[in-house]
């Protein structure tokens, strides 16, 4: 057969701000490089150092080219079997479970972010034709702040990134885009060059930080009283925006009382930023609008994170900024998720949930009829989750552990069975991103390597072995190919908004969808009251905080007195890309960061080898001090380079504020780790 | 020991030209080398350049487009090294049927080797003599490549002569020591030049002075065969046990010292600030 | 008046993404170990946290030692100054690699050949930019002709960068600027 050399288009499917769009050539079946797609108005035609990598990925000699067995778990030895095999052991074992509780309950599906696409839902869509099964519910990862918006405005949506341009003032509050999101930088950068100032505010100095023009070093987790003390300021100092306060906003009065019943010394005291630079930051918010408050995921991983970006939210609106173009605060946007219709997602069955940041905890609760299956796809269970050690023991009682994944890692460690799937290179796709407002085709460029078979197609396998192992099994529509699944996600007015009339029809470059590009510029909020809510019924009623009023994080107890962050590494996402071999030629060798005067404190030098630990575990890493890091926090990049230690072992699970009402379930506060550091 | 092959070849050839240097001057001043002797000695120097060459092919990512290297003369020093070693090597052939001919070209035919090979020596030191490697931008290579060959080439022919029932002339046993010990001089002296300097050379002597085998160098091959020449001198005498063990260890010494001159070498890099 | 191309690294701008040295791997599929672009963490002494980089490639000199020491004749200059490397003469000998004071010839140990980076010469030619310009989110490299191109301000070194003098690089450099750190040492 001969192939047709082509040029494919494709979105990056990873949990990540930028969901870029890429063009691969293929020439002979075979992916010759990857570049930007320039018709992305986004990420114009750029992808990041991972993306440049993705060649090594699809044609990674660590790939998994069958379906393997393990012969027990963790012994690594496994089985090259055949598909047929595979789905027999699975099916067999489906129905087995069925019979003996005459229920598919016991049956459990952990599936979250390690892909976005819509068709990556179709293992929801497997496990919601079954019957009842069980499910995880909620998000590791940014719930606490998609409430704290929820309450203040109604809805999680932001302006078009690109307005950062028009911006005279850029706040990046918790993020850095510099490692995270760089096709934002061009934007900022564009808007430094038109005068505009940019201040980043973490505990430690990142890159980011390193190209503003002011860096802020806070407490970790004490974002609220900075922007409460901020507010205050700018309140008392006059500077309020109080033509938008009294005619958009709700709870103003009770607000404005809260404020001044505040004091500065204590605000400042608790942010770790003195008063005069208190002063002169809140000087410049109110002299230089429009001001963007970019809030990221960090300062939300804390017990108080819902506060956190309530309040940042306070000191946007009453500095009149929300609904400004080139202003306001940002923080994820659903609006281009919410435009499709998630079949998959659809059960006409009642499923059990588990919080899937408890999740080792309520697999074991899970009672009458207790969990038997464990099915786990886009992610990294073992690696990822709170609380390894009760995880471990969680899967005694399990009685299949099937894995569908790339590569061997630790979940795979942990697995009966690994199907292997596709890269998003050998399917077809569409990928909403949470942060841009571009929708994009993702074009299927080869075939699947090896035996790969997409998330999609393993559904469909499951289904069509189960029926015919047993009529009636599934009702998972197995005949149909994934142009039937694409059109049923989109409705017209979907296709009005992105202004095309098929889907297919984005063959021809990605669309912008017509959506505010300045998000509650005509003032008009979802909240129950129709306005920007100081004072949040909804919140109130869930028996959280009306006001955003000022909350702590956790202390330190006596016994470990170090607080552990671990922000994302530059060229990994979580445990993914770690094992590209373009990659790891860049990489450095992981290291904590600690404060000289710490180090000090612990008879720690540069360069030795350190232990972190507390009572759920330890961790062995190298010492790098670095005055860049705050005394009473270390900092661990997440760069999960070997499968022998795991940092999420030292963390229990400490949950966030907020997080149920658009997520069913609150985040994980992974800010909240406390350890204790010595020489090993 | 990435550059085993450039060891091997660097130190073979320097002997190789310092033992040919020894037997057309021995020839010349004594009539210790009769045909058969001078026939096995140039053989024996044949070997060893022959060997020292092929080693230093293994060197190369594609050893059988060696040839290639002769492009370069206009600048490059590894060119005109590998020009000057094939005309050595095609002389020393010469020198064979020379001494098999008895012909009276002989010396003429010596001598132009001589140069020839003192030539390829100081083309090999040049090679090195590179800005990117500040401990090696000077004199250094130059002169410690020469002092190999005039060191080894009189020790090794000693070594073969007393092999053979002949007694060295005594004289040459005294030469060889002078050279080692102005050898050793000029190393220390060299070293301690670098170990005052700042940047890649300072941090080339302190790695030559953290390294074991440095000092393996100086106390096992340099002190001890010094020792036992001045030893050898004073007792007057010539077994064939102290002549041959001197030349061993100062063989071994340059070997280990090559090594060293390649391993502790600190490039230019690009570096933080 | 011939062209003298040499690169321009706003170390201002740069962020350190590695994103020019994968884009270059990516479109001319180089072996993991071969860079022919690298970034550099301008070191970070723990008393003054900087973050800064130079993201460098080769630096296209206008005597070049990687040209003076090759016994082969592969290293050539083209009139636009741009430094090329013909693999196909190539024979390993790597005496460019010990010569060149800013380790840009790799050795491809598959190939046993040396090979380094060209300016995406064919691209130029083609008046498009390099790989590494084109991929840089930052506009944090450039490609500029010295007889040209005029700036305030530009460095033909910044410190870690071995001397000049030495092979004449037509690398120029703008240096970094810092911001003002409020950092909670500093603030008592």
């Amino acid at each position: 057969m001969v192939l047709q050399d082509k040029i494919t288009r494709h979105v990056c499917p990873r949990n990540c701000y930028d969901t870029c769009g890429i063009l691969a050539s293929v020439r002979n079946g075979r992916i010759i490089d990857v570049q930007g797609d320039p018709k992305h108005g986004y990420t114009r035609g750029k992808l990041c150092a991972k993306g440049y990598c993705y060649i090594r990925r699809v044609y990674s000699p660590e790939r998994i080219n069958q379906p393997l067995r393990q012969l027990g778990r963790g012994t690594g030895r496994w089985q090259e079997i055949s598909w047929d095999e595979a789905l027999n052991i699975v099916c067999e074992k489906i129905l087995t479970i069925k019979d003996r509780y005459g229920s598919t309950l016991p049956i459990c599906l952990n599936k979250y972010s390690g892909n976005f696409g819509l068709m990556n839902f179709a293992l929801e869509g497997l496990f919601n034709s079954l019957g009842p099964t069980t499910q995880v519910l909620g998000s590791p990862c940014w719930s606490a702040g998609l409430d704290a918006q929820m309450f203040d405005f109604g809805a999680n949506i932001n302006s078009d990134p690109e307005q950062l341009e028009r911006s005279k003032l850029i706040i990046l509050w918790g993020v850095n885009p510099a490692w995270t999101a760089v096709h934002s930088l061009p934007y900022i950068f564009a808007a430094q060059k038109n005068g505009a100032k940019v201040i980043t505010i973490d505990p430690y100095f990142s890159e980011t930080a390193k190209k503003g023009d002011w860096y802020i070093q806070i407490k970790p987790g004490q974002d609220g009283s900075l922007a409460l003390a901020l507010a205050k300021i700018i309140l008392e100092n006059g500077e309020a925006d109080i033509g938008f306060l009294e005619k958009h906003t709700s709870g103003w009065n009770l607000f404005k009382e809260y404020l001044g019943s505040l004091h500065l010394e204590e605000l400042s005291e608790n942010c770790g930023v003195q008063k005069h630079v208190l002063m002169e930051l809140a000087d410049l918010i109110s002299s230089s609008p429009p001001v963007f408050i970019w809030a990221g995921f960090g300062m939300q991983r804390y017990v108080n994170g819902g506060q956190n970006v309530r309040a940042i939210d306070a000191l946007g609106a009453i500095t009149g900024n929300i609904g400004r173009s080139g202003g306001g605060v940002h923080y994820a946007s659903l609006s281009t998720w919410k435009l499709f219709n998630y079949n998959f997602l659809n059960s006409s069955y009642k499923n059990r949930f588990l919080n899937i940041n408890n999740f080792a905890h309520e697999i074991s609760g899970a009672q009458s009829p207790p969990v038997k299956m464990l099915w786990i796809a886009n992610r990294n269970l073992f690696r990822q989750d709170a609380d390894q050690k009760e995880l471990v023991r969680a899967l005694k009682d399990i009685e299949l552990v099937i894995t569908i994944d790339q590569f061997h890692n630790e979940t795979t460690y942990y697995s009966d069975i690994i199907l292997p799937t596709t890269t998003f290179f050998e399917e077809m796709d569409i990928v909403p991103g949470y942060w841009h407002h571009w929708i994009a085709l993702n074009e299927q460029a080869i075939s699947p390597i090896a035996e790969a078979r997409s998330d999609l197609e393993i559904a469909k396998s499951v289904s069509g072995k189960l029926n015919n192992l047993r009529a009636g099994t599934c009702s998972f529509p197995e005949e149909m190919d994934e142009k039937y699944f694409l059109d049923r996600e989109f409705s017209p007015e979907t296709y009005d908004i992105l202004g095309i009339d098929h889907w297919s029809l984005l063959e021809n470059g990605p669309v912008k969808a017509d959506i505010p590009t300045v998000s509650w510029e005509n003032k008009k909020f979802n909240t129950p009251s129709g306005k920007f809510e100081f004072y949040s019924e909804t919140a109130e009623n869930i028996r959280l905080p009306a006001l955003p009023i000022l909350k702590q994080p956790s202390r330190c107890g006596e016994k470990y007195q170090l607080r552990l962050l671990n922000p994302h590494s530059q060229h990994c996402i979580n445990s993914q890309f770690r094992n590209i071999d373009w990659l790891q030629t860049i990489k450095q060798e992981s290291r904590i960061y600690i404060h000289p005067i710490t180090a000090n404190m612990k008879n720690i030098k540069n360069g030795d080898s350190v232990k972190i630990f507390n009572d759920n575990g330890e961790f062995f890493i190298k010492a790098y001090l670095a005055e860049a890091t705050p005394k009473d926090t270390i900092i661990v990049l997440q760069e999960p380079g070997d499968m022998t230690q795991n940092l999420n072992k030292l963390f229990q699970g400490v949950t966030t504020d907020m997080g149920n009402k658009c997520t069913g379930n609150p985040g994980l506060a992974i800010g909240e780790n406390f350890v204790d550091i010595s020489i090993s | 020991m990435g550059e085993f092959p450039l060891v091997i070849f660097t130190v073979l050839s320097q002997l190789a030209v310092g033992a040919l240097i020894t037997v057309v001057l021995l020839d010349h001043y004594s009539d210790k080398i009769d045909k058969s002797l001078g026939k096995k000695l140039t053989l024996i120097i044949l070997g060893a350049t022959a060997v020292g060459l092929g080693f230093s092919l293994l060197h190369l990512g594609h050893p059988f487009e060696a040839y290639r290297a002769l492009a370069n003369l206009g600048s490059s020093w590894l060119s005109r090294e590998v020009v000057l070693f094939s005309v050595f090597t095609l002389l020393l052939i010469a020198y064979y049927f020379q001494w098999q001919k008895d012909s009276s070209n002989k010396k003429i035919v010596g001598i132009l080797a001589s140069v020839t090979g003192i030539l390829g020596v100081i083309s090999s030191g040049m090679v090195y003599v590179l800005p990117a490697v500040p401990a090696w931008n000077n004199f250094s290579p130059l002169v410690f490549f020469i002092l190999t060959a005039v060191v080894l080439g009189p020790l090794f022919v000693i070594a073969v002569l007393k092999l053979h029932g002949i007694t060295p002339p005594s004289n040459l046993v005294g030469i060889a020591g002078i050279l080692l010990a102005g050898y050793l001089l000029s190393f220390i002296l060299y070293t301690s030049v670098l170990f005052s300097s700042a940047g890649a050379s300072g941090q080339t002597a302190a790695q030559m002075l953290a390294s074991s085998s440095f000092w393996l160098r100086i106390g096992l091959t340099w002190l001890l065969p010094l020792g036992l020449i001045f030893w050898v001198i004073r007792k007057q005498t010539s077994e064939y046990k102290y002549l041959a063990g001197i030349f061993l260890l100062v063989f071994a010494g340059e070997i280990i010292g090559r090594y060293l001159f390649y391993d502790t070498a600190v490039f230019l890099k690009i570096s933080g600030f | 008046m011939a062209k003298k191309m040499g690169f321009l690294v706003n170390v201002d701008r740069c962020f350190g993404c590695h994103t020019c040295e994968m884009a270059c791997k990516n479109v001319y599929q180089l072996e993991p170990e071969v860079r022919w672009r690298k970034v550099y963490e301008i070191k970070e002494e723990y008393n003054l946290p900087e973050r800064s980089f130079m993201s460098l490639a080769c630096n296209h000199c206008e005597d070049p030692e990687c040209k003076r020491v090759c016994p082969v004749k592969a290293y050539s200059i083209r009139e636009d100054g741009i430094v090329l490397q013909d693999q196909s003469r190539c024979i390993g000998c790597k005496m460019c690699i010990m010569a060149c004071p800013y380790e840009v010839p790799q050795f491809n140990t598959k190939l046993k050949k040396v090979e380094k980076c060209h300016m995406c010469f064919e691209r130029l030619d083609k008046g498009q930019e390099t790989v590494c310009v084109a991929a840089c989110p930052a506009e944090a490299i450039s490609t500029i002709d010295l007889e040209e191109y005029y700036q305030n301000g530009i460095l033909d070194s910044l410190p870690g960068f071995p001397d000049p003098d030495i092979t004449k690089p037509t690398t120029r450099f703008i240096k970094p600027r810092t911001g003002i750190q409020v950092r909670r040492d500093n603030n008592g």
